[in-house]
């Protein structure tokens, strides 16, 4: 079976979704499809580029495939007899990000509100047509297309994409890790500060490039301001993947605590493939799927102190932390956030 | 300079129309520009073509770069203020297969509507092209012909004309291509039946269908030259590809009617190597001329034996033509220089 992964592109740029992309493209290969992607242009600027955008793609043909899998907005505007939608986001700045300073569309401007109100409509048209063939990568993601258009959806979680690179050890170190981009909204600061609070013997490891130079500056001067040196260690860079790896295996446990994140975020499977425990926030948006509390790991209120407690905890306990490092596979086995269960899922 | 490359695809299909379009964006980043790719599907159907024509007009990708190069028909109808094209060809059969076997087309006044539409939105996009370029004469000349337009070819070389190399003038004769019926392989089989020499034939390559593999297979059987014939029916690395030139006596591309001399000739010819082609493959004759870099020869089995027994019989002068061949490269200036610079100046 033919499988076109259709996505959008803007040129030049590689992020998050494009990743998913390729990797699911490379996945379907593996289980035995032949599969390509085809990418999109889409452009927001000006705003009616976006509705000359839904038009592109709705008149683009395209054919000598079986199958089409569409993974956002308005890549799935194209038309196939065999279609399914594994959707990231909408277009979110008609939906939730509308009145927020994220947003894009002046309520006071009748031109704008005349987009909006387009873009709306013509998802509700397209994508009421595909209920029962239309999958979300989050629970978030579906109370939104419930909430906006009345669309119902399965969450089909995206499990990690090298999954084959780690493996469950018997090597539990002293240090709790956080490999992840650096800026404010990945909340590193936190850690550090919680590192203030910490009495047992417990080390902090972050690894990551900022994504620009203030925020590496800004955890430098928090490890400063909090004297925690011996403590944290911050290796300011790109990591490979083999390095990452390693780090992840000779951890005690790992952390992961975005802002109000719409998906449990890679490094929490990574964590769990490496066999180690997770430390979450509350607030961290996705992140409760996958870390259950005194499960797989620690959730705690978003402050330094709880954060503290929850490090020494996982310090001082290691019969509990293995105990709940090696907890966290079979959860995600149990939870479907596995290739096997995507792939069949969406190719069936 | 921030470069992006526009083409249309049919999903799966891979062949010269993508790798010109992959090609050129690795080597305008190595030459130190900023490159990248959008491929749209696009579908060849008469009853669908213009709203897929309107489709393509209204993407916006004018404010993403300094210039649009657009490669296959009809990606040039994206919108950009600094467009230039390498046309490849048009959508033949509104144009030059019009009228021939090759269109099907139901004949009614809608089809012609269509065609006129599909004449009008190309010459449209042709002159809000700065530059056009295309990949052979014989392109060259249908523009001109159909739509009235001047553009020099800007020949396409090979990704990496670095990896060929000439070890001897051996026995064999080399065909390296997809195997399919208007490749001609078994042309070149059935002239094995008629050679007087001890020369052989090598055909490597993955068969597109069952079909044109048995009917190779059978050729071969039925006429005992297993001795004579090797068919690699597999995808073959490239440098198992250049050890192949490397130690050939000549090379042979025998295509029915392209458009363009192919990558296969200037394999060969990057390789010291002689090519043998056909009065009737098109546009190899740009690159052959006979006689001189390689031969050109009626499709006929008898007349091509004589020609690979004669270079087998003078290995001197399979030599000769192909150092010829290198040097006829460099006479067309089949360089990424000269690519790289015609459409970034």
């Amino acid at each position: 079976m033919k499988i076109a992964v259709v996505n959008n592109t803007v040129p030049f740029l590689y992020g998050g979704a494009e990743f998913l992309a390729d990797s699911l493209c490379g996945k379907l290969k593996e289980y035995g499809f032949q599969s390509c992607v085809i990418k999109f242009p889409f452009s927001w600027v000006p705003k009616e580029a976006i509705l000359d955008s839904i038009m592109a793609v709705r008149l683009n043909q395209i054919c000598n495939c079986d199958m089409v899998i569409a993974l956002k907005f308005p890549a799935y505007y194209i038309e196939h007899p065999n279609k399914k939608l594994w959707l990231l986001h909408q277009f979110r700045q008609a939906y939730d990000l509308h009145g927020t300073e994220y947003g894009m569309f002046n309520e006071n401007d009748q031109k704008d509100m005349a987009i909006r109100q387009a873009i709306i409509d013509m998802d509700n048209r397209c994508l009421a047509g595909m209920e029962g063939r239309i999958f979300t990568n989050s629970g978030v993601v579906s109370q939104r297309l419930y909430k906006y258009n009345g669309i119902s959806s399965e969450v089909l979680y995206p499990p990690l994409m090298d999954e084959s690179l780690y493996s469950v050890g018997d090597t539990y170190g002293d240090y709790i890790f956080y490999p992840s981009r650096v800026n404010y909204s990945k909340r590193q600061h936190m850690a550090v500060e919680a590192m203030k609070y910490t009495r047992s013997q417990v080390k902090l490891v972050l690894a990551g490039k900022g994504d620009s130079p203030d925020d590496e500056k800004l955890i430098f001067r928090k490890i400063e301001e909090f004297g925690v040196q011996n403590k944290v260690t911050y290796l300011n860079r790109f990591i490979s993947e083999q390095e990452k790896v390693e780090l992840f295996c000779g951890a005690l446990g790992g952390i992961y605590i975005p802002y109000d994140e719409d998906s449990y975020g890679y490094v929490t499977l990574e964590g769990f493939h490496a066999g180690k425990a997770m430390i979450s926030c509350l607030d961290a948006g996705g992140t409760d799927v996958v870390v259950k509390d005194g499960i797989t790991g620690y959730m705690t209120e978003p402050t330094p102190q709880a954060l503290a407690e929850a490090m020494d905890k996982m310090y001082n306990d290691r019969k509990k932390t293995i105990e709940m490092g090696k907890n966290g596979l079979p959860l995600l086995e149990k939870l479907g956030i596995t290739w096997d269960n995507v792939i069949r899922r969406l190719t069936e | 300079m921030k470069i992006i490359i526009a083409s249309t695809i049919v999903p799966f299909i891979e062949g010269g129309g993508t790798f010109i379009v992959d090609w050129l964006a690795q080597k305008l980043n190595e030459y130190g520009h900023q490159a990248d790719v959008v491929k749209l599907p696009f579908v060849h159907d008469y009853r669908t073509v213009m709203s897929q024509m309107l489709g393509i007009r209204m993407y916006h990708l004018e404010n993403e770069c300094d210039r649009l190069i657009a490669i296959r028909t009809p990606s040039y109808l994206l919108k950009h203020p600094d467009k230039y094209l390498w046309f490849i060809h048009h959508y033949r059969e509104m144009y030059d297969l019009w009228g021939t076997q090759y269109e099907q087309f139901p004949r009614n006044n809608e089809v012609v509507a269509i065609r006129e539409y599909v004449k009008r939105a190309d010459d449209f996009a042709f002159k809000e092209a700065k530059k056009i370029y295309t990949n052979s004469r014989i392109v060259s000349n249908r523009l001109k012909k159909y739509n009235n337009i001047i553009a020099d070819p800007v020949y396409p070389p090979v990704l990496n004309p670095d990896q060929f190399y000439c070890e001897r003038y051996g026995d064999y004769i080399y065909y390296s291509s997809r195997i399919c019926g208007h490749k001609r392989q078994w042309l070149a089989v059935e002239a094995m039946k008629y050679v007087k020499s001890d020369v052989k034939l090598i055909i490597s390559g993955k068969s597109e269908t069952e079909q044109e593999a048995r009917r190779i297979g059978t050729i071969i059987s039925e006429n005992n030259l297993q001795n004579k014939v090797t068919v690699v029916d597999s995808w073959v690395s490239e440098q198992e590809k250049a050890d192949y030139y490397a130690n050939c006596l000549a090379a042979i591309y025998i295509p029915y009617d392209e458009d363009s001399y192919g990558y296969p000739s200037l394999e060969a010819h990057h390789s010291q190597k002689a090519v043998i082609s056909c009065t009737d493959s098109g546009g190899t004759d740009e690159l052959i001329v006979d006689g001189k870099n390689g031969f050109l020869v009626e499709p006929d089995p008898k007349q091509l034996a004589v020609i690979f027994d004669h270079l087998y019989e003078n290995k001197k002068m399979a030599e000769k033509m192909g150092q010829n061949g290198l040097a006829r490269i460099q006479e067309l200036n089949i360089t990424w220089d000269n690519v790289i610079r015609r459409f970034t100046e």
